[in-house]
């Protein structure tokens, strides 16, 4: 039968008449181990999403543990000690904004500075220390 | 002070707990609110609250228990009082001997005291009058208020703001690193020595008429101010003023390495 005696057929006339050719027995069972193939990779990597998922579940709810728990060591001390913590943070700021003027004219007057800071913050700390038992 | 406790004895406190001159009360609170008032004749009392009461020798052991909150004792006037609380406030009234308190997170208020005051406090403000005789205060960042006060002083406030009034100090040392301290306060003689000092904050001292000392004013440029009439200055360096007040006498250095530093006739 030639191809005006075949009733019209509107895919053909588009495809030229690729997709009417009937399919190997080879290429219809290597379509199927593909399928299968990637249907396998899918399951897998359900699988390893899922694992992922998990572990990083796991990994945070670790970390959110430690962190609070870090958290309430840090207020459970912050509350024995807020002032002196506060202090030394002030001291260790007016000790940092020295630093910048270490050079020049007033460099004896900064060194005078520095040594006045170090001694109030020695002192906050002995007094802090002997609160705590020597514990800090 | 587990040692200490052990060893001791334990006493009752109802309905009172008699002691012999010389005795002195050691309380402590971990969270309980401390109010001890003079008034008792030679005895401690309890007036609110309940304690652990220990001896050791001529010291009384006193602990805040159970679930009390707000622990009142009344002691002589004469006893001397050592107070360690952890979370309250502390508060001392008319007790006429040595006071020693060291409030960790609390206010402390003192009415009184003699021969030698020290208040130390971690997070708590300060209040101190009508003490006589050595005084130290160490504080961080809360305010402190010195009135009525007469002897030697050495102040600590790291970060908060101190104020001093009607003092008549032989020595006085006053040091903050941001705070800043005010002074209306009177030289007690010509070998008076005075220090007052801040890092970034700010020194006021007023002074009344008539006061014979020097003052050494030491601040930045146009940061020094001194208002008193009939002081002689004299400008040293790029920092300091000098002020010879009346035939001068009492030495007084008000310091600020960033602040501004004045000195003026109240």
């Amino acid at each position: 039968m030639n191809d005006d005696e075949r009733p019209f057929d509107i895919t053909r006339l588009i495809t030229g008449g690729a997709l009417h050719r009937p399919p190997s027995r080879d290429a219809a069972w290597s379509g199927i181990l593909a399928r299968r193939a990637h249907a396998r990779a899918r399951q897998r990597q359900m699988v390893y999403g899922g694992v992922l998922a998990v572990m990083l579940l796991a990994a945070a709810a670790i970390q959110s543990r430690q962190f609070l728990r870090r958290e309430r060591e840090l207020r459970s001390a912050s509350s024995d000690r807020p002032g002196s913590r506060e202090s030394i943070r002030v001291i260790d700021a007016s000790l940092q904004s020295l630093r910048g003027l270490s050079a020049g004219e007033d460099a004896e007057r900064v060194r005078a500075e520095t040594a006045f800071l170090l001694d109030i913050r020695g002192r906050v700390i002995a007094d802090s220390t002997a609160r705590t038992g020597g514990s800090e | 002070m587990m040692f200490t406790l052990a060893a001791a004895i334990a006493c009752s406190l109802s309905p009172r707990l008699a002691v012999t001159r010389g005795s002195t009360v050691e309380i402590v609170a971990r969270v309980a609110d401390v109010s001890v008032i003079a008034g008792s004749r030679d005895a401690i009392e309890l007036d609110g609250g309940t304690a652990d009461c220990r001896r050791l020798g001529n010291v009384v052991l006193l602990e805040a228990s159970g679930e009390t909150t707000r622990l009142v004792v009344r002691v002589p006037s004469w006893m001397s009082v050592k107070v360690n609380a952890s979370r309250g406030d502390v508060q001392v009234d008319d007790v006429l001997a040595p006071l020693d308190v060291d409030a960790l997170a609390g206010d402390v208020r003192i009415r009184g005291g003699r021969d030698r005051v020290v208040v130390k406090t971690a997070s708590g403000g300060v209040e101190v009058a009508g003490a006589t005789g050595q005084i130290d205060i160490s504080a961080q960042h809360r305010p402190v208020l010195l009135t009525g006060i007469s002897g030697a002083i050495q102040l600590v406030n790291v970060n908060g703001v101190t104020t001093m009034r009607d003092i008549r100090a032989t020595r006085l040392t006053a040091v903050t690193v941001t705070g800043e301290i005010t002074c209306e306060c009177t030289p007690t003689g010509e070998a008076a020595e005075w220090e007052m000092r801040a890092s970034s904050g700010a020194v006021r001292l007023s002074l009344p008429a008539g006061v014979a000392a020097v003052a050494t004013l030491d601040a930045p440029r146009h940061a020094a101010t001194v208002r008193y009439p009939g002081a002689e200055l004299q400008t040293v360096g790029s920092r300091q003023i000098v002020a010879v007040l009346g035939k001068g006498g009492a030495r007084i250095r008000l310091t600020s390495f960033s602040g501004a530093v004045s000195l003026y006739q109240r």
